[in-house]
């Protein structure tokens, strides 16, 4: 054992603190469960399922053939109530606006619920697997997804991207930004991104992350978006209707993550079953109550 | 890329213990945010921190923890004394930046535990080098309370070194596991609201978490620890250290100074769209651009919410002021190459981006450090009254 041990262990015994964190962890250790063995979970159910029925009614465009010995999930997330009002984060020709020649455009709009008036379907939700189905290993597409900002704001909004495959990072605007994340499993990343930024700046995320990833623009406050990052292609985020469609599933029974940003999960696990050839369409509704602040 | 194999064999077996005699003894405490999780979750937490990386008294070494940490077990025992010794009553047993004197001190001590700190030479993002924290623990961080250890010899620098990438790897595991936990709903306060707004059952809820524990915590726990190793690893690589592509710019070749045309061209740089340093350390450098008066969401949080007070704030959640320029004072070094990386790679775990790479050459940098250099040395500042017409009337000295 080390030499300096003695003498200098008593100095710093002193300043500690006590010994009742230690109690607390042999304490705690009792409540661990001792493995609940392959229990299944029933999750409750936080959303309310309108139909829980094979129906394609819904999806205004036919929906796509799964490959052949596969299933697709297909569907529509909708706002349960009124929508709420919500005011554009920079409004057009506000001089006031922090680079208001650029920012100010056009509205920015607030883009945290996003609903349709008709089909009062939600934008931007993301439905996914939190991992590839068992013993499966899918390649990154080749093509790298476009980030791009304009009238500072980011397009898209809401970005799916795959382990490994570049976010190239663009910018149409003639003044800088900076594209900020903050992600639990990648390395962050903050970097300044010029004017007019054609080629793009490549942004790599080389491991998946559960939750999507915030991104801002720490020179405009009001600059967010989301990228979700997969090892596998079995995620999708509503389009402007709220629908959303993911294809060519393995047959099985699943558990998808229903994510939207202002309010988090809508579903941790929400439970569908794929049938090989078949198409499994859910109608999903949050409540608007969900929504108040 | 994983690094396992190779170094296990460096690892020496769990460090036995330091002899503990008289109480109260030193201990980790918890991070705040792994207290508010559900008792089982906690649990779970603190199970794995005992198990990978034991108590102040008893180390466990990185035989259960997949990364170097440099020489032998006993090593890592010296770097413990003589943070113990010289470190701890601002850093915290725990590294969590909260000792006994912390509360007096502006800025705060670092906090390991995010596993970020700010002053590095390695690229955007990344985890200092072994070099970095030893530069910083023998310099010290002028302008703070954080003190110079010049003294110390070089194989006590070393040892410290490994101790405090050793606590901020054990920090950092930490917030992983509590960030995996509270993913899956182990959150005290998100069972509540479940339970009380959306009508959920205590016990299912509790049942899928006990579930997940057993079941696929492990495995999540494993993920996280080689996440925490090969950050550590990738930072000391060379590949990863900032080298400026060329020789610092804008030198007469007589004076060796800064040419006028240099300064311009900082000047230039630091009030233009593409750089914005004016945003944040303002048109002058004293450190009040307009985004210091604006109010900022809180990262990582859904829904989102507000700091209380306005202003750039790191990612401790401390108000972090745009440096004052016109001091000169510098915390992550004085030296160019100092700013160079500073502007390059931005400052770590603050809102100042990286510039190197993307929207600035590497000669843009050296400009802009040059320009930087010269404002302390500026007697009256005229570009701070008219920013839109850069003027840079002396050549500093
Ligand atoms: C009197 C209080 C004090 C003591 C003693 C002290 N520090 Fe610090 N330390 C600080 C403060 C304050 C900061 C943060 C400065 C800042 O944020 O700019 C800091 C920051 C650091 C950082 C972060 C550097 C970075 O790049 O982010 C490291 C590493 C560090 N200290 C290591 C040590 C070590 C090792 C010792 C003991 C040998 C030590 N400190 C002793 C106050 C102290
Ligand atoms: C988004 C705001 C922001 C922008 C833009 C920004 N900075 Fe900073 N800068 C900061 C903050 C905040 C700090 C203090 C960080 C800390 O110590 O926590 C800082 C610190 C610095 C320092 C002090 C480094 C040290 O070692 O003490 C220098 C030099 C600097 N910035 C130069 C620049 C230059 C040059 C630019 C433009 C290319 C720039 N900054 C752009 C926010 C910004």
């Amino acid at each position: 054992m080390n030499t300096n041990e003695s003498n200098e262990s008593s100095g710093w015994l002193l300043t500690a603190v006590s010994c009742g964190g230690l109690l607390v962890i042999g304490a705690a250790w009792l409540v661990t469960p001792a493995g609940a063995n392959g229990a299944a979970v029933t999750s409750a159910r936080q959303v309310t399922i309108l139909a829980d029925q094979v129906t394609s009614a819904v999806v205004s465009t036919e929906p796509s053939k799964p490959a052949k010995g596969t299933g697709n999930f297909t569907g529509i997330v909708t706002l349960g109530g009124a929508a709420l009002d919500l005011k554009p984060k920079v409004k057009k020709g506000d001089l006031t606006a922090k680079d208001a020649a650029v920012c100010a455009m056009d509205d920015v709009p607030d883009e945290s619920l996003v609903v349709d008036k008709s089909t009062k379907g939600i934008a931007n939700v993301f439905v996914y697997l939190d991992k590839a189905p068992a013993g499966k290993k899918y390649d990154t597409p080749k093509e790298p997804a476009v980030f791009d900002q304009k009238g500072c704001r980011f397009l898209p909004h809401g970005l799916i991207a795959r382990v490994n495959q570049p976010v190239l990072v663009k910018s149409q605007d003639n003044i800088a930004h900076n594209t900020h994340t903050n992600p639990i499993r990648n390395t962050g990343f903050n970097q300044a991104i010029k004017p007019v930024e054609s080629i793009g700046i490549k942004l790599l995320y080389d491991k998946p992350e559960r939750l999507p990833v915030k991104v801002v623009c720490d020179l405009h406050t009001w600059m967010t978006a989301y990228h979700l990052v997969l090892d596998h292609p079995f995620g999708a985020m509503t389009n402007a209707k709220g629908e959303f469609e993911i294809k060519d599933l393995p047959p099985g029974k699943y558990e998808f993550i229903i994510w939207q940003e202002s309010i988090g999960y809508v579903d941790r696990k929400f439970a569908v079953e794929i049938t090989a050839d078949k198409v499994t369409d859910k109608k999903i509704a949050v409540p608007a109550a969900k929504f108040a602040k | 890329m994983r690094i396992r194999p190779a170094l296990v064999t460096l690892a020496a077996v769990v460090l036995t213990a330091v002899g503990c005699g008289q109480a109260p003894e030193a201990a980790f405490v918890l991070h705040q945010k792994t207290s508010e999780l559900s008792d089982a979750s906690r649990g779970a937490v603190e199970k794995e921190l005992l198990n990978k990386f034991g108590t102040p008294h008893q180390l466990v070494a990185w035989q259960k923890f997949p990364f170097d940490y440099g020489a032998s077990g006993e090593n890592l025992v010296t770097g413990r004394n003589l943070y113990m010794r010289h470190c701890l009553h601002c850093h915290g047993v725990s590294g969590d930046g909260n000792g006994p004197t912390a509360r007096f001190l502006n800025p705060q001590p670092r906090d390991y535990r995010l596993g970020k700190f700010k002053f590095t030479s390695t690229k955007s993002g990344l985890k200092p080098r072994r070099d970095d924290l030893r530069e910083i623990v023998k310099q010290g961080i002028p302008g703070t309370t954080m003190p110079s250890f010049v003294l110390l010899p070089e194989s006590e620098l070393n040892a410290i070194v490994e101790y405090v990438r050793w606590l901020s790897a054990r920090g950092e595991y930490e917030q992983k596991l509590v960030a995996t936990l509270v993913g899956e709903g182990g959150g005290e306060k998100d069972i509540s609201r479940r339970v009380n707004k959306d009508g959920e059952s205590r016990e299912a809820i509790l049942k899928g978490l006990a579930d997940f524990i057993a079941k696929d915590f492990v495995e999540e726990a494993a993920i996280a620890a080689g996440d925490v190793a090969d950050s550590w690893v990738a930072a000391d690589a060379d590949e990863n250290l900032i080298l400026p592509s060329i020789a610092r710019a804008g030198l007469d070749a007589k004076t060796g100074l800064p040419t006028d045309e240099s300064l311009h061209k900082g000047r230039e740089l630091y009030v233009s769209k593409k750089a914005k340093c004016m945003d944040c350390h303002g048109p002058g450098g004293l450190g009040d651009g307009v985004l210091t008066e604006q109010f900022w969401k809180i990262p990582g949080t859904t829904p989102e919410q507000e700091y209380a007070e306005p202003g750039l704030h790191d990612d401790w959640g401390n108000v972090q002021k745009p440096r004052n320029l016109t001091k000169g004072q510098y915390r992550g070094g004085r030296r160019p190459v100092d700013l160079f990386r500073r502007v390059y790679a931005g400052i770590k775990g603050t809102q100042m981006p990286a510039f190197g790479g993307t929207a600035l050459t590497d000669e843009e940098i050296w400009h802009l450090v040059n320009y930087v250099l010269m404002l302390p040395h500026q007697k009256t500042s005229p570009a701070a009254k008219h920013p839109e017409k850069p003027s840079v009337a002396s050549t500093g000295g």
